[in-house]
């Protein structure tokens, strides 16, 4: 909270200063006080690390809700707390009120929010906190990281860092510019180019304004975030491949293929339910269709189109809108959803599966995929693989259920739960402040279980499950 | 008399539709956008932003629920924009007269094109307060807080 602090401070936003010395002054002593009260030196175990990373995720957003909502721009506690998980879990649903008059320092602070938790909280405090050790192995894989780059995991956090430290540089300069090409004042230009590149590289979809990315009217401000989009959603195995200069992994690995394969099938189907359903132009649907497939593959939620004109889309093109962001972007990168290289492992497994079945049953058959290296499935892998994508598809159905039990329509109840769950931030209208507070509370607990990947969610509830047993 | 009552009816009817049109949501353009398709629309909204392109220029504004970008071609007379809407300052509330089209050639966005733009309102500089009370509590809070990391801070170096 210094950063934004630094902003009111800067900007002359009184109110807001105050709003983040409470709010910072407050999350420190208690903080403090619980350091005092409860000493921990020694490694922590698995079960504990897990428990770690789930409440250090609802806690980042209870104190997180604090200076948004002392800002005034949220009618609950709760809606702030809506706001704050939606930011760390990258998701970009939003209850906030009057967007377009909050303070540049409320709006870093979201901003913000979703850039630390993009690269993870956890990862924050593995790079800058603590020795490498048992516990920090822990950590790093309750936050939903299931790969590491390099053999440390220090080394891996602060990689991951130094990766986003250059593609934010690069990235906030070429927004500033176009910008100012656009029109804004260069401070404005400057700020909405932090903020935008945050939201697009993180996925996470929040923008300083209503409008979302149709405030610039911009080409090239859209061009620029669907890049973003994507380096945002590839593994960061891959950044570290191009980096090392392996361009040929790009094309071989499982994920880029199967992103490839995925987009490119929605897209075409896509196309043709709105062209058949819609009055407007080839170019302009192509325009406003890749941006919304790209955003909601990538898990962003950026939207080119005005509020509520995703409900006049057909219902099958809103179906292939939830199927991309049911998918998700890669393993071990800021997006969330089922992720690519299960959906990759499924289908070879499915694949493996059907061939044991028609062939003789002596013959062994080794299925292989390329990540990094050569590498073969086996059943503990797919089973890992089933599990957590059975857990999505529970989710996303859960939370449209509800939905539909609030009284709306199962389609658009799937589609907000499937963005809720997979962290996507695309809406058809049903967020708003006015939704029934069993929603809010359910896209809450979507948001967070989703971005987890539940593995330490569950560790955690069903910690508290023994302790009650006992 | 059946004169009188045929202008006023007239009168009313006229009355009513500058009414509706003075009413007129931005929110209810942007949901049901093939009513509005090719309609001539009038309504007041705050300046957010003027984005000038070389052709014209963009007027992003608001309603508070919603906001719109209108397209102002450069023959169009523009009023003097004093106050565009923030966090700081309240914006210049504009009388918007225009026609709304879904798809525009020339635009890759549904547009409103401008005919005629007037001031109604001028913006204002909001006086920022600060209440005594949270000033009392942000100081409050920032001592103790202050306070337990030079305890924590001492602790650590006597630990070493």
């Amino acid at each position: 909270m210094f950063i934004p602090l630094g902003v009111a401070f800067l900007m002359k936003e009184f109110n807001p200063f105050w709003d983040f010395l409470i709010s910072l002054s407050f999350t420190g002593v208690v903080g403090f006080i619980l350091i005092i009260l409860f000493p921990f030196e020694k490694d922590m175990s698995s079960t504990q690390a897990f428990i770690a990373v789930s409440l250090s995720w609802v806690l980042a957003s209870l104190f997180g809700a604090i200076p948004l909502w002392l800002s005034g721009h949220f009618l609950s506690f709760l809606d702030a707390v809506f706001e704050a998980m939606s930011g760390f879990a990258t998701t970009g649903l939003s209850l906030m009120q009057d967007i377009d008059h909050a303070s540049f320092s409320v709006h870093v602070w979201r901003h913000l929010m979703m850039f630390l938790g993009g690269q993870g909280i956890v990862i924050i405090a593995l790079s800058f906190l603590i020795k490498a050790s048992g516990t920090a192995l822990g950590l790093y894989i309750g936050e939903a990281r299931d790969e590491k780059i390099l053999p440390n995991i220090i080394d891996t956090a602060r990689f991951i860092w130094a990766v986003s430290f250059v593609y934010l540089i690069v990235g906030v300069c070429a927004l500033t510019v176009f910008n100012l090409n656009a029109g804004l004042g260069l401070v404005k230009s400057l700020l909405h180019g932090f903020m935008l590149f945050m939201a697009a590289f993180d996925t996470g979809g929040f923008t300083p304004q209503s409008m979302s990315i149709l405030y610039y009217h911009s080409f090239a401000i859209e061009i620029t975030t669907v890049v973003l989009m994507i380096l945002g959603s590839l593994n960061f195995n891959l950044h570290y491949c191009l980096w090392m200069r392996r361009k040929k992994e790009l094309f071989k690995n499982i994920e880029t293929r199967i992103f490839f394969i995925s987009f490119t099938i929605l897209f075409s189907l896509l196309n043709v339910f709105v062209l058949l359903a819609s009055r407007v132009g080839v170019f302009r649907f192509v325009r406003e269709g890749f941006y919304q497939l790209i955003s909601a593959h990538s898990g962003c939620g950026f939207t080119n189109l005005y509020s509520g004109a995703l409900n006049s889309w057909s219902d099958g093109a809103l179906l292939m809108l939830i199927l991309a962001m049911a998918f998700g972007g890669g393993v071990c990168s800021t997006t969330g959803g089922i992720k690519l290289m299960r959906l990759g492992l499924m289908f070879k497994g499915a694949v493996l599966e059907i061939k044991e079945k028609i062939f003789p049953q002596k013959a062994v058959f080794v299925e292989k995929y390329h990540h990094i290296s050569s590498l073969s499935i086996d059943d503990k892998k797919i089973r890992g693989v089933f599990f957590i994508f059975l857990m999505y598809l529970v989710s996303y159905l859960a939370g449209a259920i509800i939905g539909v039990f609030c009284g709306y329509n199962f389609l658009p109840a799937l589609f907000e739960s499937t963005s809720a769950a997979a962290n996507v931030g695309l809406s058809l209208g049903i967020t708003s402040s006015s939704m029934p507070m069993l929603l809010k509370i359910t896209y809450i607990i979507q948001m967070w279980t989703g971005r987890l990947e539940f593995v330490a969610v569950i560790v955690s509830f069903g910690f508290v499950f023994t302790l009650f047993k006992k | 008399m059946k004169k009188v009552l045929f202008l006023i009816s007239g009168i009313l009817l006229v009355l009513s539709f500058e009414i509706f049109a003075q009413d007129l949501q931005i929110e209810d353009i942007l949901s049901n956008p093939k009513k509005y398709d090719k309609q001539e629309i009038v309504f007041n909204a705050e300046v957010l932003d003027v984005l000038p392109r070389s052709k014209g220029s963009w007027f992003n504004v608001s309603q508070g629920k919603a906001a719109i970008g209108v397209w102002v071609p450069s023959d169009v007379d523009l009023p003097k924009i004093s106050r565009k809407g923030s966090y700081k300052q309240q914006g210049d509330i504009l009388d918007i007269k225009g026609v709304y089209f879904l798809n525009h050639e020339g635009f890759s966005e549904p547009i409103i094109l401008a005919q005629t733009l007037s001031l109604i309102k001028p913006g204002f500089y909001k006086k920022e307060t600060v209440s005594e009370n949270k000033k009392t509590a942000g100081e409050i809070l920032f001592v103790t807080f202050f306070i337990l990391l030079i305890y924590k801070i001492g602790k650590r170096r006597h630990g070493k």
